[in-house]
C-alpha cells in the first residue's frame, strides 16, 4: 500500500515545490494576476525554476533523498511560511454550463490517465532513455556524462523527473508530466477567460485534454506535454505584456522560453515566437525597446546555458547531438547526424498533406499518435484571422508548429495544437449549440474504445484499460511490464541476474534502460555502438566485407611523413579504410610504436586502420568529405614505396599521396595505383568478436529475425561466443 | 546598476561553479574509458596488433541442404519461413526463392522433396510447380493430388558459371490465401538444393 502510494506523494512534492517557488518568483516580481493565472503561472515559472535548482545540485553531486526532502521545505516555507498577501485581480464571469459538461465528460478521461500515470511507466521512450538516464543520475547520486544521441539532448524535464524518481520511483516522474497535461486546459481556459471569449476557452481546452495524443504522452515519462504547456505560457504571457504594458511579465515569459529550450530543442520556437510580440511593440513606438529586450533574453538565457554549457563540456559541441561538423566529437558522427535528419524528416513516409493531415488527425498512422477526428475542422480556425486575438493564436500556431519540418512524428506538433485549438474554437464557438454539441464529439470520437474503431491498429494511444490494480500494486509489476514491454523487459531482468556488475551488452533490441542496471544501450545512439555493429555485419554482408585491396607504388623515396587523401570524394561517399600497410620492396615495413597517426575528419578512429583487425575500419564518418586524409609520421627516417589500403569492395581507388622527406615538408608524389581483389579474410567473426571486447563488451543479445542472428546460433563457436540465456526470441551470449 | 552588477556576479560565480564540477565529473569518466574513442591521444598512437587471422571460419554451407538446418535461412531470398517447424521443413508462400552455395558447375542437378498439404489441395485442386535457375526455366511439375513430391531436373552448365550462388525460384500456380488474414500458403519445402549427377 505505501508503496504504491510513493509516486503519488512524491510527484505531490516535485508539484509542491514548483508551486511554492513559482508563487515566490511572482510575489517577487510584483505581477498582478487572476487567482487562476497566478496558480498556474506559478506552477509553470516554479517548474523551470526547480529544474534549474536541480541540475545545479545533480551538477554538484547532491541528489539525494534528504536533499529533496529540505529542497521542498525550504521552498514551502519561502513562499507560505511568512504570511504575505497575494493581489489578485477580479477574473471575468465564466459560462457554467459548458463548464459543467466539460466537466462531465472529462471526468472518465481524467480517471483514465490517472491511473495509466500511476501505473508503472512503459512508454518507448520513458522507459528507455528519459527515464534511463535519470537512474542512472539518480545511481550516481548526480550528473555525469552520458555520452549518446539522447543523452545530449536537454533534460530540463528530466531534472523534475530526477526529483520525483529518487523519491518514488519510475510512475512518481510520470505523474509530474501529467500534473503538465492538467495545467495546460486550466491555462488555455484562464487565456480565454481573460481575452473575452470563455466559450471558446472550454471548447478548446476540452479538445486538447481528451485528444488521444495528449493523454497518451501526457501519462507518460515523456516531455512534449509539458513543453506544449510551457510554449503556451510564454504566448499567453506575451499576450498579457501586449495588453498590459507591465514589463515584469517578460520576465516569467524569458523563464518559460528557456525552459522551453531545456525540455526539448524544438522548445526554441517559443523564444522565436516570442520577438512577434517585441517586434510588433517595437514597430509602433517606432523605436528599439531595449529594456524589455534584455529582460526578456536574459532571464530566457539563465535557462538556456547550462544545458549548452553541459554539452559543451561533457560532448565538445554546445548543441550536441546536431552540428556535429561544426563542432566535431568522437560521440555523434556528422554521418550519423544527417541519416537521422533524413529519417525523422521523411518519418511518415509521404509528403502528401492530405494524407499527412489525416494520420495527424485522425488515424495516426506512421506518425505515432493522433490529435482527434475533430480536429479535421482546424482550418475553420482561419475564420478567426477577424480578430486580434485570432491572428495572434494562428501565428502561435504555425510558430510552434515549425518543428514538425524537422520530425514528420505528431508530438511535434503537439505545441501547437493549444493556440490552434483556440483558433478553430473562437471561430465556432459563437454558433449557437456548437460548444456543447463539439465537447460530447470530442469526448466520443476520443474514448480509447471508439478510437480503436478509426485509427492505425499500431499507432500510439491508450485502450479503454484503466490499471488499477498495476497502480495500487495489486497486480505484479513485473507481470504487468513484461506484458507492456515484451521480452526486452524480462531481458533486463535476466542480464542483471546473470551478468557481473560493470558489464557490457552489445544489442540491437535492447532492454528498456530504467529498468536494467547494466549498460545495454541500442548500437544505434552512439558512436561506439554504430562501429561495433559495422564490425558484427562485416562477416555476413558482402559489401561490407575487405576484399578490395588498393595498392599505391611510387619510385623509392626515404620520407618522415605520409599521407593518403581523397580529394574529390562522390557526394554521397565515406571513405573508410580497413588496414593500411606500408611496404619497401614488397615486404610490410612493421607499425612501430613511435608511429603517430592522425586522419581528418574523425580522427579518433584512425587507429582502427592500423590495428591488424580486417573487421574494423576507419571511416570519415562524413558524407563527401573533400580533402579527407589519413596520415603517418615516422619520428625516423623510412625508406618506402608502397601502400596498400585493404577495404570493402564500394571504396574508390581515386587518391592522392603525399610525403615529406622533412618532417615539416610534404610534396605530391605521383603514384601508380591498381586495385585488387583478393578472397575474404578468414576468421572474421572472431575479429569482430575481438574488437567488441576490446572496447569493453562482455555480452551481446541477439533476436531472432534480426540480421544474421541465425549466425550466432550456428556459428557460435567462430564467433567466440556462448549462449548463455534465452526467453521471448532473444539470446544472451557471453563473448568468450 | 549596482543590483545588476550583483546579479551578474553571481550568476558567473555559480555558472563557474557548475561548470568546474561538470569538468571534473568529464575528467574522472573520461579516464575510467581509456578504451573508448574518446582520447585524442590515444589515438595518434599505433594501437596493439591483432592476430591476424584471428580464427577460423565455418565450412560453406552445402550446396544440398535439409530445411531443417539452420544455415538455410541466411540463404532465402523470400518467401520462405524464417524458422524451421517440426522435423524440419519450411512453408513456403507466394514467390519462394532462395540461393544455393555452387560447388561445381559440371554435371548439376537441380532437386526437391516438397509436400502439397491436403487443407491447400482441397481449395486450389491440381497445382503445377515451375522452377528456375538464374533466371533460366528449369522445368515445371504437375501435382495432381496431395502428399509429397520429388522433383530433379538437370542444370546445363552455362547457367552456373560465374557465380558462388544459383538463385532457385520454385513456385506454384495457385495458392492457398487464409480467409482470417489473408495470408497465402504455397507447399512445405523438406530439403532443396544442387547435386552432382554422378552422386
Amino acid at each position: 500500500m505505501l508503496a504504491a502510494l510513493s509516486p503519488l506523494f512524491s510527484a505531490c512534492l516535485v508539484v509542491l515545490s514548483c508551486l511554492a517557488l513559482g508563487t515566490a518568483l511572482l510575489r517577487r516580481l510584483g505581477i498582478t494576476l487572476t487567482r487562476a493565472e497566478n496558480r498556474v503561472f506559478a506552477f509553470l515559472t516554479g517548474a523551470a525554476c526547480v529544474s534549474l535548482l536541480i541540475l545545479g545540485l545533480a551538477t554538484l553531486q547532491l541528489i539525494y533523498k534528504p536533499v529533496f526532502y529540505t529542497l521542498t521545505a525550504t521552498l514551502l516555507w519561502i513562499a507560505w511560511g511568512r504570511k504575505r498577501e497575494t493581489e489578485y485581480e477580479t477574473p471575468r464571469p465564466v459560462p457554467r454550463l459548458p463548464i459543467k459538461l466539460s466537466l462531465c465528460v472529462v471526468l472518465p478521461f481524467l480517471v483514465l490517465y490517472f491511473f495509466n500515470a500511476w501505473a508503472p511507466e512503459y512508454s518507448p521512450d520513458g522507459s528507455t532513455y528519459h527515464l534511463g538516464y535519470v537512474l542512472l543520475f539518480a545511481r550516481h547520486h548526480g550528473l555525469i556524462p552520458i555520452r549518446t544521441l539522447y543523452g545530449a539532448l536537454p533534460e530540463g524535464l528530466e531534472m523534475l523527473f530526477l526529483f520525483a524518481f529518487t523519491l518514488g520511483r519510475h510512475s512518481a516522474a510520470a505523474l509530474v508530466h501529467f500534473s503538465f497535461l492538467l495545467a495546460l486546459p486550466f491555462l488555455m481556459f484562464s487565456y480565454a477567460r481573460r481575452f473575452g471569449f470563455p466559450r471558446a476557452g472550454v471548447l478548446a481546452a476540452v479538445m486538447v485534454f481528451l485528444s488521444p495524443l495528449f493523454g497518451q504522452d501526457g501519462v507518460s515519462a515523456y516531455n512534449d506535454v509539458a513543453l506544449a504547456a510551457v510554449t503556451f505560457g510564454v504566448f499567453y504571457l506575451m499576450e498579457l505584456w501586449l495588453e498590459t504594458n507591465q514589463d515584469r511579465l517578460l520576465i516569467p515569459a524569458g523563464i518559460l522560453a528557456g525552459f522551453a529550450f531545456g525540455i526539448k530543442y524544438t522548445g526554441f520556437i517559443a523564444a522565436l515566437y516570442a520577438v512577434a510580440p517585441l517586434a510588433i511593440r517595437m514597430w509602433r513606438r517606432r523605436r528599439v525597446l531595449w529594456q524589455p529586450i534584455v529582460m526578456f533574453s536574459a532571464a530566457c538565457l539563465v535557462f538556456v546555458i547550462p544545458w549548452l554549457v553541459k554539452n559543451a563540456v561533457y560532448m565538445h559541441n554546445p548543441v550536441a547531438p546536431f552540428l556535429n561538423s561544426v563542432f566535431p566529437n568522437p560521440w555523434v558522427s556528422p554521418r550519423f547526424e544527417q541519416l537521422y535528419r533524413q529519417n525523422m524528416a521523411t518519418y511518415a513516409g509521404t509528403n502528401n498533406l492530405v494524407v499527412l493531415f489525416l494520420s495527424f488527425t485522425v488515424t495516426g498512422a506512421k506518425v505515432i499518435g493522433f490529435f482527434g477526428p475533430l480536429f479535421v475542422l482546424a482550418p475553420l480556425g482561419l475564420l478567426s484571422l477577424r480578430t486580434r486575438q485570432g491572428r495572434h493564436l494562428l501565428l502561435a500556431a504555425v510558430v510552434f508548429g515549425l518543428p514538425i519540418l524537422s520530425n514528420q512524428g505528431s508530438r511535434f506538433l503537439m505545441a501547437s495544437l493549444p493556440p490552434l485549438a483556440l483558433a478553430l474554437a473562437l471561430a465556432v464557438a459563437n454558433t449557437q449549440f456548437v460548444v456543447p454539441t463539439l465537447i460530447v464529439l470530442q469526448a466520443l470520437t476520443c474514448w480509447p474504445d471508439v478510437t480503436a474503431m478509426y485509427a492505425d491498429q499500431y499507432t500510439w494511444r491508450l485502450t479503454s484499460k484503466i490499471p488499477f490494480a498495476a497502480a495500487w500494486h495489486r497486480r505484479r509489476t513485473d507481470g504487468y511490464l513484461h506484458d507492456r514491454i515484451g521480452p526486452t523487459y524480462d531481458i533486463g531482468k535476466i542480464i542483471d541476474a546473470q551478468t557481473p556488475p560493470g558489464s557490457k551488452i552489445y544489442c540491437r533490441a535492447c532492454p528498456p534502460e530504467a529498468y536494467t542496471a547494466r549498460e545495454a544501450l541500442p548500437t544505434y545512439e552512439t558512436l561506439l555502438g554504430n562501429l561495433m555493429e559495422d564490425m558484427v555485419f562485416t562477416p555476413n554482408e558482402p559489401n561490407r566485407k575487405p576484399t578490395k585491396v588498393i595498392t599505391l607504388g611510387f619510385p623509392r623515396i626515404t620520407a618522415y611523413r605520409l599521407r593518403i587523401s581523397n580529394p574529390h570524394p562522390r557526394a554521397d561517399e565515406v571513405w573508410q579504410i580497413n588496414e593500411l600497410r606500408i611496404l619497401n620492396a614488397g615486404i610490410e615495413i612493421p607499425r612501430a610504436p613511435d608511429w603517430r597517426i592522425d586522419a581528418a575528419p574523425d580522427p579518433w578512429e584512425a587507429p582502427l586502420a592500423f590495428d591488424n583487425n580486417l573487421a574494423s575500419r576507419w571511416s570519415t564518418e562524413q558524407f563527401g568529405a573533400a580533402g579527407a586524409y589519413i596520415e603517418i609520421v615516422f619520428r625516423q627516417p623510412t625508406t618506402l614505396d608502397e601502400v596498400t589500403l585493404q577495404s570493402s569492395s564500394d571504396q574508390t581507388a581515386q587518391l592522392t599521396i603525399q610525403a615529406g622527406a622533412q618532417p615539416d615538408k610534404m610534396v605530391q608524389l605521383n603514384p601508380s595505383i591498381r586495385s585488387s581483389v583478393v578472397p575474404v579474410p578468414v576468421g572474421l567473426r572472431r575479429a569482430a568478436t575481438l574488437m567488441l571486447k576490446t572496447y569493453g563488451y562482455n555480452y551481446l543479445i541477439a533476436a531472432d529475425g534480426d540480421y544474421f542472428t541465425n549466425d550466432y546460433a550456428a556459428n557460435a563457436a567462430y564467433w567466440g561466443i556462448r549462449p548463455v540465456a534465452s526467453t521471448g526470441g532473444l539470446t544472451l551470449y557471453r563473448l568468450e | 546598476m549596482k543590483k545588476s552588477l550583483k546579479w551578474v556576479l553571481s550568476s558567473g560565480l555559480v555558472l563557474a561553479a557548475v561548470v568546474f564540477a561538470m569538468r571534473q565529473q568529464n575528467a574522472l569518466d573520461l579516464a575510467n574509458k581509456s578504451s573508448s574513442f574518446t582520447d585524442l591521444a590515444a589515438a595518434h598512437r599505433i594501437p596493439s596488433q591483432d592476430i591476424n587471422p584471428p580464427g577460423k571460419d565455418p565450412e560453406p554451407p552445402p550446396s544440398f541442404l535439409e530445411m531443417g538446418d539452420p544455415r538455410v535461412t541466411a540463404l532465402i531470398v523470400r518467401d520462405i519461413g524464417r524458422t524451421p517447424e517440426g522435423m524440419g521443413w519450411r512453408w513456403t508462400f507466394s514467390k519462394p526463392a532462395m540461393k544455393f552455395p555452387v560447388a561445381g558447375i559440371k554435371d548439376q542437378r537441380f532437386a526437391m522433396d516438397f509436400s502439397i498439404v491436403e487443407t491447400v489441395f482441397r481449395t486450389t485442386g491440381p497445382v503445377t510447380l515451375s522452377a528456375s535457375i538464374n533466371g533460366h526455366a528449369l522445368g515445371t511439375f504437375r501435382c495432381a493430388h496431395p502428399g509429397d513430391f520429388h522433383f530433379e531436373a538437370a542444370v546445363p552448365d552455362e547457367w552456373l558459371k560465374g557465380s558462388d550462388f544459383a538463385l532457385v525460384e520454385a513456385s506454384l500456380d495457385k495458392l492457398w490465401t487464409s480467409p482470417s488474414d489473408g495470408a497465402q500458403l504455397g507447399y512445405i519445402l523438406f530439403r532443396a538444393g544442387l547435386r552432382s549427377s554422378s552422386k
